[in-house]
């Protein structure tokens, strides 16, 4: 075990997996040079040289380039700079990345994984602070992780990197500078495995990403008012961990998803309508949603911050079904 | 003209009874001397015949409904008969009478009352609050919602399972909403008291009083278990036994070793004999204690009371020894009679025959009833000693703890072989090894004084240390 | 004023220097490719064949003039007008047809059909029905080439209509920055879907696009298949070299509709039969072929009888062929 950041423990995945492997590259902007806007690529040229690449500011080139390099044969990592420009390159992620395993009969397999940082941080505004996991978990062919901590931050990243398939990877950039202690060497997290980050009796909390830590909070002060929170840190959302919600939700019988995206049409909807569907009888109360109000991100303070779903609008929203 | 049903009454000390089970449904034939009902008294459970010919025209108490003896419980009739006291005209799914819920359902009516809590849905209620009362048959239009925007959620339906049960348990003497809150607030509607029926006012005082509703949304942390015909007895007769008893307990440790070797003796030639009777210790005891009770009559009396004052002392003239029985759930103490005429393999054969009887649920309210002494035996717990209650209307009661080895002084006489200890001399002490049980004697200071409890206490001992004196 | 980076190029070898197996070889290429989109054509409209189906027919001389200069160790990104690539870069018929049956034993066991095929084995990355989606792609294969140190290439093959997508920048920008091993093969057959290419793209030769990537272009008969192979020989030769991405642009024409079926009430009859009349690319060749004197008439014939043969193969083995289970459906959807 060692205490470091989550930005740190995706190098640390990254430096890893190359070692480990020599068809992994790396692309992206400013990653080289920079060493990644968020300093989440630091050192990385000086160990792996043309491996970790800057590109010019060409979403589409990079994605296609990606999937076009896996058909060839390399393991490409391709970093999105920010989440809110995946965008830019949607068909080269949605109708090729997602797509050719499938269409081609099996031919070839698509290892690539996207990094996206997504997230709202200190007035970004509208164009550099969102939560787009809902797109991908709607498409069949890829798989959608979003870590919480450094610890699964790492044993993610390493498994979307050896995994076949083409693998989102969200990384909330509000999260890059949180420590935790994270294991050493080949650590990894399955994925399509939630984590119970606590367990409760009276209700279940799904949530993923920086949520997670704003549920805990809420849980805390639930707990202080004698309600039990079990709350469920989904780790990825596709494929997820439906089992581990309905079993909990058997349990306690009470639900609330909670996410930072907008809340329409946003991936708790799929957690709510789900348990709806397969877990009716174990409900003892109305499924809440948490999200965000159905606006683009605000740039003004006051405004963003009436915006964020915090620990509050959690915890407000839970008093509702108790 | 239908013939009543009514409670009947099983023994001498039964007040009321319940039915437990009723045998035949609704409209269904039954013949004179047929197997009808079970009834479930004090302690047990009888199985009761029709007394009459005809069909089973109607059921006045639920089953568990506890009612007192000679209240009617059902009718027998002619087919189609309308019971007495019928309001409507009996539909061909209609029981007959207006009846609480519950009573007496056909199969006929069960897909209505299905029917009526699928209905229930113009309450809000919570999928799983739904699925709960289906399965415990309530109605969810008699429940009151807690949950959020008024939703009936589960705590609303296990309140009313359990304010139904603990309401039951009483006889039903609560109106629903009394018996509901009641559950709710923690408060045993027993608590009441016996008499009226319970009313939501009651609870509300009682709650005002004692501040101890239960804060809205928390559950309580702790189970409720209703309480069984057969505990409340149990209880009833123990508070009874306590509160107008005075009682004095004598103990005395008992050298058990010479009713052993005769035990162990008698069984030999038993087993010689390919008998499979065995006599245990507490046959002997009864034996040996038959002939002391004789010869200490006010051991083995009774008090007869008016209106809680002493008026004479019934001394009997034969001996029926009670034992305790152990079973889930409690316990019974049949008595076997006329220990004092009985061989010791015939007490054996006896006791054997009341302990698997009453672990089966057969025995009779004779069976129970009649005791004028009891022995009460741990000694299998590893005990080592304990002050028996007494059962009323008996006075006095012998607990035997534990047979253990123990060392005991006792008078170095070469003669006896004890162990002699280095240098002594004849005449002094010895420590020995002996199997030694402590009994204790509780008696009932206005028959039996103190001394004479010690006496008898003390004759027990030398008879059981001493058993060959019993012939003398 | 021309592009300084244009080069025009007729062919300039002689037919009887191409060598007998060549000639053969370009001649059985597009007779497959012809025959076989007949084929399709004709059971497409028979109501045999379902779905989506683009004929490359009038175009065949680009294919096999192209791939005469690849090794099975190249690759190339393919568009949704793919069979001509598929047959010239070296797939199998019998699976091709089957796929484009919708049959298990196709390319891609049914899950495909003729919009995407591909044959990863002969370095056929697979057809895009996205018009313009397969730049990028191909751009990722060359990189992979490049950091593998190996001396092969990608092609992408796109229309005059995929040309006014911004994916062609994104692509042309990186591969020329990076010096990437891709050619850019442009078949400039006049129309987008229905739209005449005058009224939609900005320039009347493609390749002056190039030249904004400073990128080597060439443009050629696209149905002269010597001019073709000539023309993209010294392109690919030069991306061989390291020199970096290069732009072929083949003039030709679409003959058929965008899709079988397709009204064409976007140009004339007239227009159409012209240009088959005058230009089309096998009736070039084997007036080439044989006033050369490399060919008798009677050879031409047996080489037709040959491929006929192959065709009604691919045909009854597809109409033979099994359709997939409804339990794979979710066959490789994950690995």
């Amino acid at each position: 075990m060692k205490n470091i950041t989550f930005s740190q423990a995706t190098l640390e995945a990254m430096e890893e997996e190359m070692s480990r492997d020599a068809s992994i590259y790396v692309m992206g902007e400013d990653i080289a040079r920079q060493g990644g806007i968020f300093g989440q690529f630091k050192g990385l040229p000086d160990k792996f040289g043309d491996r970790v690449k800057d590109t010019p500011i060409s979403e589409t080139a990079i994605i296609g380039m990606a999937v076009g390099s896996a058909l060839a044969g390399m393991r490409p990592v391709a970093d999105m700079h920010f989440a809110d420009f995946v965008g830019v390159c949607m068909d080269e992620i949605f109708n090729q990345m997602a797509k050719v395993h499938y269409m081609f009969g099996g031919q070839k397999t698509v290892p690539v994984v996207v990094r996206a940082p997504d997230g709202i941080i200190n007035q970004a505004a509208a164009q550099h602070s969102q939560c787009v996991e809902a797109w991908f978990a709607h498409i069949p062919g890829l798989k959608v992780v979003i870590p919480s901590n450094p610890a699964d931050a790492k044993g993610l990243l390493k498994s979307a990197i050896r995994d076949d398939n083409p693998v989102i990877y969200f990384e909330h950039k509000g999260l890059f500078s949180m420590k935790g202690d994270v294991p050493e060497g080949d650590h990894l997290v399955e994925i399509g495995k939630a984590r119970i980050d606590r367990e409760g009796t009276d209700l279940t909390i799904v949530t993923w990403s920086m949520m997670t830590h704003h549920a805990a909070k809420a849980a805390d002060k639930l707990a202080a008012e004698g309600v039990s929170v079990e709350l469920i840190d989904l780790r990825s959302v596709s494929p997820w961990d439906k089992e581990a919600v309905l079993k909990s939700v058997a349990k306690t019988g009470r639900l609330c998803v909670a996410q930072e995206a907008v809340k329409q049409g946003g991936f708790a909807a799929e957690v709510a309508a789900t348990v709806a569907e397969e877990g009716l009888d174990y409900l003892d109360a109305p499924i809440v949603r948490v999200g965000a109000p159905f606006s683009p991100v605000p740039f003004a303070r006051p405004l963003e911050q009436a915006y964020r779903v915090t620990a509050d609008t959690i915890y407000n929203a839970v008093k509702k079904i108790l | 003209m239908a013939t009543t049903i009514n409670m009947p009454k099983l023994g001498l000390t039964m007040n009321s009874g319940s039915v437990q089970e009723w045998k035949k449904k609704i409209g269904e034939p039954v013949k004179k001397g047929e197997l009808l009902y079970v009834v479930a008294t004090d302690k047990l459970t009888v199985d009761v015949e029709s007394p009459a010919d005809g069909f089973l025209i109607a059921i006045a108490v639920k089953e568990g409904e506890e009612v007192p003896v000679g209240a009617p419980i059902g009718f027998i009739g002619a087919e189609g008969e309308q019971a007495p006291g019928a309001v409507a005209s009996p539909g061909p799914d209609s029981a007959g009478l207006p009846l609480p819920q519950g009573a007496g359902s056909t199969e006929k009516e069960a897909p209505k009352t299905a029917a009526k809590l699928t209905g229930a849905g113009d309450r809000p209620s919570s999928p799983k609050a739904k699925k709960l009362a289906r399965e415990k048959g309530i109605d969810l239009s008699a429940v009151e919602g807690t949950g959020p925007n008024g939703w009936i959620v589960e705590r609303d339906v296990l309140n009313v399972a359990r304010g139904d049960i603990a309401n039951a348990a009483r006889g039903g003497k609560a109106s629903p909403v009394a018996a509901k809150m009641a559950a709710e607030a923690g408060i045993p509607l027993e608590s009441f008291g016996a008499d009226g029926r319970v009313m939501k006012a009651d609870v509300l005082a009682r709650t005002a009083r004692e501040s101890s509703v239960s804060p809205g949304g928390s559950r309580p942390s702790e189970r409720r278990i209703p309480v069984t015909p057969m505990r409340r007895v149990i209880g009833e007769r123990m508070l009874q036994s306590v509160t107008t008893i005075p009682s004095v307990c004598f103990f005395s440790d008992v050298d058990m070793t010479a009713l052993n070797a005769l035990r162990a003796a008698y069984n030999e030639r038993l087993w010689k004999k390919d008998s499979k009777v065995r006599i245990s210790v507490n046959d002997i005891l009864m034996k040996l204690c038959s002939k002391l009770l004789l010869e200490n009559p006010m051991v083995n009396a009774s008090v007869e009371t008016e209106n809680g004052e002493m008026k004479a002392f019934v001394l009997h003239d034969t001996v029926n020894v009670g034992f305790a029985v152990a079973l889930t759930g409690g316990l019974l103490v049949p008595n076997v009679k006329n220990v004092e005429a009985k061989s010791l393999t015939r007490i054996a054969e006896e006791r054997a025959e009341l302990v698997e009887k009453a672990r089966s649920g057969g025995l009779t309210p004779d069976e129970m009833s009649g005791g004028t002494f009891t022995i009460s035996n741990l000694g299998m717990m590893d005990i080592g000693a304990f002050t028996p209650i007494i059962n009323p209307p008996e006075a006095a009661i012998l607990g035997v703890g534990t047979t253990a080895e123990k060392p005991v002084a006792v008078k170095n006489r070469d003669s006896e072989g004890h162990v002699r200890q280095e240098g002594s001399e004849d005449g002094e002490y010895a420590v020995a090894v002996r199997p030694i049980s402590t009994f204790c004697l509780s008696a009932d200071h206005r028959l039996v004084d103190g001394a004479d409890a010690a006496r008898f206490l003390s004759q027990v001992k030398e008879l059981v240390e001493n058993p060959d004196l019993f012939l003398l | 004023m021309e592009a300084p980076n244009i080069t025009r190029v007729t062919p300039e070898i002689p037919v009887r220097e191409y060598g007998k197996e060549r000639l053969e070889s370009f001649y059985e290429t597009m007779l497959k490719i012809r025959k076989f989109e007949r084929t399709i054509e004709e059971n497409f409209l028979g109501g045999e064949i379902p779905g989506f189906v683009h004929l490359y027919i009038g175009e065949e001389a680009i294919a096999a003039g192209v791939m005469s200069n690849l090794t099975e160790r190249d690759y190339i990104e393919s568009t949704h007008r793919g069979h001509g690539h598929t047959i010239a870069k070296g797939a199998d018929l019998n699976r091709m047809m089957a796929e484009i049956y919708g049959k298990k034993a196709g390319y891609c066991q049914g899950k495909g059909g003729s919009m995407h095929i591909a044959d990863f084995s002969v370095g056929m990355l697979g057809a895009n029905g996205v018009v313009g989606g397969g730049y990028n792609l191909a751009a990722g294969a060359a990189l992979a080439q490049k950091l593998q140190g190996r001396k092969d290439i990608s092609a992408v093959f796109f229309g005059d209509g995929a040309s006014n997508r911004g994916t062609f920048h994104e692509a042309a920008n990186v591969a020329s920055v990076w010096k990437l091993p891709l050619l850019f093969v442009c078949e400039m057959n006049e129309y987008a879907s229905t739209t005449p290419y005058r009224t939609a793209t900005s320039v009347a030769d493609i390749s002056r696009r190039a030249y904004g990537y400073d990128m080597p272009a060439v443009i050629v008969d696209g149905n002269d298949v010597f001019a073709v192979h000539e023309g993209s020989k010294k392109l690919i030769d030069s991306i061989r070299a390291g020199e970096g991405p290069a732009f072929l642009e083949c003039k030709t024409y679409r003959v058929k509709g965008h899709f079988v079926g397709d009204p064409e009430k976007y140009r004339t009859r007239e227009e159409v039969q012209k240009n088959i009349d005058e230009r089309d690319p096998i009736m070039l060749f084997e007036r080439k072929a044989t006033e050369s004197g490399v060919f008798a008439p009677n050879e031409l014939t047996a080489i037709q009888a040959r491929v006929d043969a192959q065709i009604a193969a691919a045909l009854k083995f597809a109409r033979e062929s099994p359709e997939p289970a409804v339990s794979d459906l979710f066959a490789n959807l994950y690995v």
